[in-house]
């Protein structure tokens, strides 16, 4: 038995190594909740080199914007002090708008929405696979992150959570090709699924050709999955292209929040959290 | 052992530059596959059993940290080894330009297999996909091949 061992030693070897990845694969088909011990183990064992990167190249990008790159200051500053005049504007009509809502919802005896949480977070690592839309957070359970948390930024959705460690968290990011999520046309309230296509566009599924889209529409969440609250921007309708025999347009949206360019995050936590 | 221990290090750091969020080394969209291109080493330079353990320790260290169903890149590894260690007793990969084609046509192979895997090739038109493989491609070969020069002119590494 020990000599048909030896002499075959590295076929078993690989054999066994092969089936086990069968077996990992096959047992990932299955919907589990729970991420397995050894992946929480090696997503909290390369957080603090990776939390000590981001630290470090985003040190360096600051400094070079803010004193390298000096001769784009100023016009960067009047731009932007001409953006904050208008959304003063803005704000102020939008304030005036939430207090009628308010004092409307009161009249109709309409149950008060009550306001989510949000913990801010950074993004230390993205998926290590080019294809794939993940991002690793820094923070996981202990700072009462849960698998499938909606992630936002003041620009609008980023994705929700796949997987939750102790100290850090994957997020799913809405342009991954696993990624759905339920949403409206704000300007018509046409319903439909915003899905990933794995590159930095998303999808806007399920419309049908009879309903009015146009592009620059903004699409929002429509807040039945019980993940994302209601009105939260996805993204713009940057292409649609009528299909004369389907029932469905094919709109192209481009994500409210620049995907590439992420450094921080919120999660929102639902209230009473 | 120390030459496992030395290989696994050196497959773990590469897996660390590959998850960093340094998008302004790479362009938007494109990762290079730098433990892929390290599996493509050892399975030249490495023609011991461990290099079985390696390349699966790798794969599982490496789907933990991407999206990537979990197993496939384990299976992925292990094949890649079987492949060169079958094609090596055909064809010698003893010079470096024959080492970087392979590289760069693995990456080719593998990236587009993942694509497929998870249907990205399905959902968006030809004209997307080609390039940003072959980018990545090429990228991956640039930066692993001071690892395979430096090795050719010093292996320091015993078979067996």
């Amino acid at each position: 038995m020990s000599s048909f061992f030896r002499k075959y030693q590295l076929l078993i070897i690989v054999a066994f190594l092969i089936g086990l990845a069968f077996t990992i694969y096959s047992s990932n088909l299955k919907a589990t909740s729970e991420t397995s011990f050894l992946r929480r183990a090696i997503m909290d064992t390369y957080a603090p080199p990776l939390r000590a990167a981001s630290f470090f190249f985003t040190g360096i990008k600051d400094f070079w914007n803010n004193y390298v790159f000096l001769f784009h200051l100023q016009r960067e500053n009047s731009e932007l002090r001409k953006s904050l005049d208008l959304l003063t504007e803005n704000t102020v009509q939008m304030k005036e708008l939430l207090l009628e809502n308010e004092r409307l919802r009161k009249l109709l005896s309409l149950k008060e929405r009550s306001s989510a949480r949000l913990i801010s977070t950074e993004i230390i690592a993205r998926d290590a696979i080019g294809g794939l839309k993940t991002i690793m957070i820094n923070k996981g359970a202990r700072d009462l992150i849960e698998k499938d948390q909606a992630v936002v930024t003041h620009r609008g959705v980023v994705g929700r959570c796949i997987e939750v460690s102790s100290n850090t968290s994957r997020v799913l990011l809405i342009t991954d090709i696993n990624s759905s999520v339920d949403a409206l046309v704000q300007r018509t309230r046409s319903r439909g699924i915003v899905e990933g296509r794995g590159t930095s566009l998303c999808e806007l599924k399920y419309v049908a050709n009879t309903e009015d889209v146009m592009i620059g529409d903004l699409v929002v969440t429509a807040g039945l999955c019980g993940i994302f609250p209601k009105g939260l921007p996805i993204g713009t309708v940057s292409r649609i292209e009528q299909n004369n025999f389907g029932l469905f347009q094919y709109i192209e949206l481009k994500p409210s929040v620049d995907l590439n360019k992420l450094e921080e995050v919120s999660i929102l936590l639902p209230a009473g959290d | 052992m120390k030459q496992f221990l030395l290989l696994l290090a050196g497959g773990l750091f590469l897996i660390l530059i590959q998850a960093m969020p340094v998008n302004f080394f790479f362009p938007n969209a494109v990762t290079p596959n730098l433990s892929l291109a390290f599996m493509i080493f050892v399975a030249i330079y490495y023609p011991s059993m461990g290099s079985w353990l390696l390349a699966f320790l790798l794969g599982y260290v490496l789907e933990t940290l991407s999206g990537c169903p979990a197993g496939l890149l384990i299976l992925i590894n292990l094949s890649i080894l079987l492949l060169i260690r079958l094609t090596n007793r055909v064809m010698s990969f003893a010079s470096l330009a024959s080492q970087l084609t392979l590289v760069f046509l693995l990456n080719i192979l593998i990236d587009f297999l993942l694509l497929t895997v998870s249907q990205i090739v399905i959902k968006n038109p030809p004209g997307l996909i080609v390039p940003r493989v072959l980018v990545s491609s090429t990228l991956t070969t640039l930066l692993i091949m001071p690892l395979f020069a430096f090795y050719n002119k010093n292996p320091f590494m015993a078979e067996g």
